[in-house]
C-alpha cells in the first residue's frame, strides 16, 4: 500500500488503519522469521540458528499460516515450516479470526505469554492460524460439512502441516476449522473455549472433534457429556448475558472490564489445566486404576515399565452371543479391573469420573478405544 | 436362480485385498465377481499388487460395461468424487452399494472418515483387525488370503529363516506405522548371528511374497502400534512364526469372527522395549519356533479357509438381495 493510500485509509477509519497495521507487522514478521525445531536430533547448525534466534526473540507469538474459506473449500497459506518446543508437548495452536484485534493483537495474548512461569504460555510455545471467516448468513451454518470433499480438495490438509503441534484452542468456534485441523493428525488435542449459546449450538454438529471444553457453568452442556474433559466456572462479578454472543471474548465495547473478568475469572487457569493435562507425561506416567474389584496386581511394576501399555483390563465377555460389529461386542463386556496410563487418566478426567459415578464404564472404553488407546489384558 | 453380480471398487490396488475377496466370491459362492481399480501405486510399488485386476485408465469400456450390469457394487476405502461419478452415472438405478474400511480413520492418506457426495450406502463394513474400533457401528469383515495352508517346520541344523516385509516407511500415523528402528537394530544384530538368515524385502508381488514366506520360519509384521496386518494372516497360513504385537482387542474381534473359542490366536508378541531380548531368546529355542509354526498351521486349517471366510460376505450380500 501507499503512503497516500495509507494516510487516505488513516482519514476514513484510523480504527481499521491501526488494527491493520499490527496486524501485517504480525504477518510480517513470522514471514521473515525462520523458525528452527529443537529437540534431540538437532544438528550443530541448528543449535547455533537457536542461539542467534535468541538474541532477536520477541515477544509476539506467531503466526504461522492462514484459513480462507471459498465454495465449500477450505485454504491455508502456512507461512512457517516448524514449529519450536514440539518435544515439550506444549505447542499450541490457536485459531483466531483475523477480525478480532482483541485475540490477536497485544491484549489478550500478550498476557499470556508474559506469564513466564507457566511453560505452555512461553512466547515459542504459541502459534496462531488467522481465520478468514466465512459469511453464515447462507443458512448452511448448522450444516456439518464433508471433511472429505475438504480434505481431497487441500493438500495442505493432508500433507501432516499440523505434526508438531500438541493442542489446538479456539475461541468461540463458528467454524469447523479447528475440528478439520484435528482431523489433519492423530495427535492434536482439541481444546473449545466457548461462552456463546451461539457457538455452543455449532459445537453440537462437532462434538466428537473436542478433546476439551472450557465453558461456564450458566449454560447447560447435557449435550456435551461425553467430552472427555469439561472444565467450567462461574463467572464472578460481571454482567454476563448467555444468550449473548460472544460477548467475553469478543470485547470491543467494555473492553478493560472484560480483560480483568477474563484474567480473574480463570479463565486462564482452566486453559493452564487444559494444557497441562494434554502434555506428554514422561518420567513415570504409571497405569492408574481407575476400576478394580480386587487389590492385587502382582505384576503392575512389570507392566507398568512397559510402555507400549496404555491401558490394562480385565473383563468377561458373554460367550453365548454372536457379535458383528464393536459396538455389540463392548457392550457386551463386564469390566472388572481398567487402568490408564497418568497422562491419559489427564485426558479422561470427566468420562471417568462420570464413569465412577455411574458405575457404567462402557463409554469410556468406547472413547479410549475409538482414540487408539493400546490395552493389555490382565 | 440369478447369477447376481458383484462388482469391487478400490481408487488403489490396496495390496490386493479387494481382488483376493472377488476371486474368492467366484471359486466359493454362486455370485459372479468382478473387481477393478482406478489408479495403480506411484513409483517402485507400480505393477506390484495391480498385476491381476483391471485398472480403469487402460480398460474403460470393459470397466464402464461391468459398472452398468453390476447389481451390488462394493466400494473399498473411498473414491475421489470425479471416480464417484463415474460409477454414479453409468450404475443401474437399483444397484446396491456397500462399504469397506480398510485404512483407518485419521490416518494418511485418507485421515477422514469416507463421505460421498451421491451414493448411498446400503451396507457398511469394517476389515475385522484393529480398525473396528474406529468404525463401531461397522460390520466385520475378514482379509481374505487365497493361499493353501501349509508348513515348513525348522530342524534341528537349518538357519532361521527370518522374513521383514514392510509395506512401506511412513511414520507419524497412529496405526500406520511399520517401520520401528529399536526392531531394525536388533534384527540387524541377531542376524550376524549364524544360526539366522534375515530377509527384507520389498517390491515383490503378492504370490513371490509368500512363496518366499513359505521357505521362511518367523514372519515379523510391525511391533508399534498394536495392530496386526495382512502380512500376520498370510505369514499364519505361510507355517510361519508370527510375531507382532497386537492387543487384545485386535486379536479379540479377528478371533470371534472366525469363530475361535478360545481367543488363542498364535501371535509371538514382542513390543519396542523387549524386542531384543525377546529375538534373542526365541532365535535361540527351536522347540518354540516349532511350537508356533504348529500352531500357525493348525489356526489356518480351522479358521483362515477362504471358503470359510468368504461366507461373511455372502451373508452381506444376501441380506441385501432379500431387500430387493
Amino acid at each position: 500500500m501507499s503512503t497516500k493510500a495509507k494516510f487516505k485509509k488513516l482519514k476514513r477509519d484510523p480504527k481499521a488503519f491501526f488494527r491493520d497495521s499490527k496486524l501485517f507487522s504480525i504477518l510480517n514478521e513470522s514471514k521473515k522469521t525462520e523458525s528452527v525445531v529443537i529437540n534431540n536430533k538437532e544438528s550443530k547448525k541448528s543449535k547455533l540458528a537457536v542461539s542467534k534466534n535468541k538474541v532477536s526473540k520477541k515477544v509476539e507469538p506467531s503466526v504461522i499460516a492462514k484459513i480462507s474459506h471459498t465454495d465449500n473449500n477450505f485454504l491455508i497459506d502456512y507461512y512457517a515450516k516448524k514449529v519450536i518446543n514440539s518435544f515439550l508437548g506444549f505447542s499450541t495452536l490457536c485459531v483466531v479470526p483475523n477480525n478480532n484485534d482483541y485475540l490477536i493483537n497485544q491484549r489478550f495474548f500478550n498476557k499470556v505469554i508474559k506469564d513466564k512461569n507457566f511453560i505452555a504460555f512461553r512466547e515459542k510455545s504459541v502459534y496462531f492460524i488467522l481465520e478468514e471467516l466465512k459469511a453464515h448468513n447462507s443458512g448452511s451454518f448448522h450444516q456439518k460439512s464433508n471433511f472429505f470433499n475438504l480434505f481431497v480438495k487441500n493438500k495442505e490438509l493432508r500433507s501432516n502441516l499440523f505434526k508438531d503441534f500438541r493442542n489446538i484452542v479456539v475461541f468461540n468456534p463458528t467454524s469447523e476449522s479447528f475440528a478439520v485441523i484435528r482431523q489433519s493428525s492423530p495427535f492434536l488435542v482439541s481444546i473449545c473455549v466457548v461462552d456463546s449459546q451461539s457457538s455452543l449450538d455449532f459445537l453440537k454438529n462437532y462434538m466428537e472433534h473436542i478433546d476439551v471444553l472450557i465453558s461456564y457453568d450458566h449454560f447447560d452442556l447435557t449435550a456435551f457429556r461425553n467430552i472427555p474433559r469439561i472444565l467450567t466456572r462461574k463467572i464472578h462479578n460481571f454482567n454476563f448475558n448467555p444468550s449473548e454472543s460472544a460477548n467475553i471474548l469478543y470485547p470491543y465495547k467494555n473492553a478493560y472490564k472484560s480483560i480483568k473478568n477474563l484474567y480473574d475469572n480463570d479463565l486462564f487457569e482452566m486453559l493452564k489445566t487444559a494444557l497441562v493435562d494434554s502434555s506428554y507425561k514422561r518420567d513415570c506416567n504409571l497405569l492408574l486404576p481407575i476400576f478394580c474389584t480386587t487389590n492385587n496386581l502382582n505384576e503392575i511394576d512389570l507392566l507398568n515399565n512397559d510402555h507400549t501399555i496404555q491401558g490394562l483390563i480385565k473383563f468377561k465377555l458373554n460367550e453365548s452371543a454372536t457379535y458383528n460389529n464393536l459396538n455389540t461386542m463392548v457392550e457386551s463386556i463386564e469390566i472388572q479391573e481398567l487402568y490408564l496410563r497418568d497422562n491419559l487418566y489427564c485426558l479422561y478426567k470427566d468420562l471417568i469420573l462420570s464413569a465412577q459415578k455411574s458405575d457404567n464404564y462402557i463409554p469410556l472404553l468406547k472413547k479410549t478405544l475409538l482414540d487408539g488407546v493400546y490395552y493389555e489384558k490382565i | 436362480m440369478r447369477k447376481y453380480k458383484i462388482l469391487h471398487v478400490a481408487p488403489t490396488p490396496l495390496v490386493d485385498s479387494p481382488r483376493k475377496i472377488s476371486d474368492a466370491i467366484n471359486m466359493y459362492t454362486d455370485f459372479e465377481s468382478s473387481s477393478f481399480i482406478f489408479n495403480d501405486y506411484p513409483g517402485s510399488l507400480r505393477g506390484v499388487f495391480s498385476s491381476n485386476t483391471l485398472l480403469y485408465s487402460t480398460k474403460k469400456e470393459l470397466v464402464i460395461s461391468l459398472i452398468e450390469s453390476a447389481d451390488i457394487i462394493h466400494i473399498h476405502n473411498f473414491l475421489y468424487p470425479e471416480q464417484e461419478d463415474i460409477i454414479f452415472e453409468h450404475s443401474k438405478d437399483d444397484v446396491k452399494y456397500i462399504y469397506q474400511v480398510h485404512s483407518p480413520l485419521r490416518e494418511g492418506p485418507n485421515f477422514v472418515n469416507y463421505q460421498p457426495n451421491k451414493i448411498e450406502f446400503d451396507k457398511k463394513c469394517v476389515v475385522a483387525q484393529y480398525h473396528p474400533r474406529m468404525y463401531p457401528d461397522y460390520d466385520w469383515v475378514p482379509n481374505i488370503i487365497l493361499e493353501k495352508p501349509t508348513i515348513n517346520f525348522i530342524d534341528d541344523t537349518q538357519q532361521i529363516r527370518v522374513l521383514f516385509s514392510p509395506a512401506h516407511k511412513r511414520t507419524g500415523g497412529r496405526w500406520n506405522d511399520k517401520y520401528s528402528s529399536t526392531m531394525m537394530d536388533a534384527l540387524n544384530s541377531l542376524s550376524k548371528l549364524d544360526r539366522v538368515e534375515l530377509l527384507i524385502a520389498e517390491n515383490y508381488t503378492p504370490h513371490e511374497l509368500f512363496q518366499l514366506r513359505k521357505s521362511c520360519h518367523i514372519s515379523i509384521d510391525e511391533i508399534v502400534t498394536g495392530a496386526f496386518h495382512q502380512i500376520s494372516l498370510e505369514a499364519l497360513i505361510a507355517g510361519n512364526m508370527v510375531i507382532n504385537n497386537a492387543d487384545v482387542f485386535s486379536q479379540m474381534v479377528f478371533d470371534l469372527l472366525v469363530g475361535n473359542e478360545k481367543r488363542n490366536i498364535p501371535f509371538f508378541r514382542v513390543n519396542e522395549f523387549n524386542v531384543k531380548d525377546q529375538l534373542l531368546q526365541l532365535l535361540m529355542d527351536r522347540e518354540l519356533i516349532q511350537t508356533y509354526q504348529k500352531r500357525s498351521y493348525e489356526y489356518s486349517q480351522k479358521y483362515l479357509r477362504p471358503q470359510n471366510l468368504i461366507k461373511h460376505y455372502t451373508k452381506i450380500y444376501e441380506d441385501i438381495i432379500d431387500a430387493f
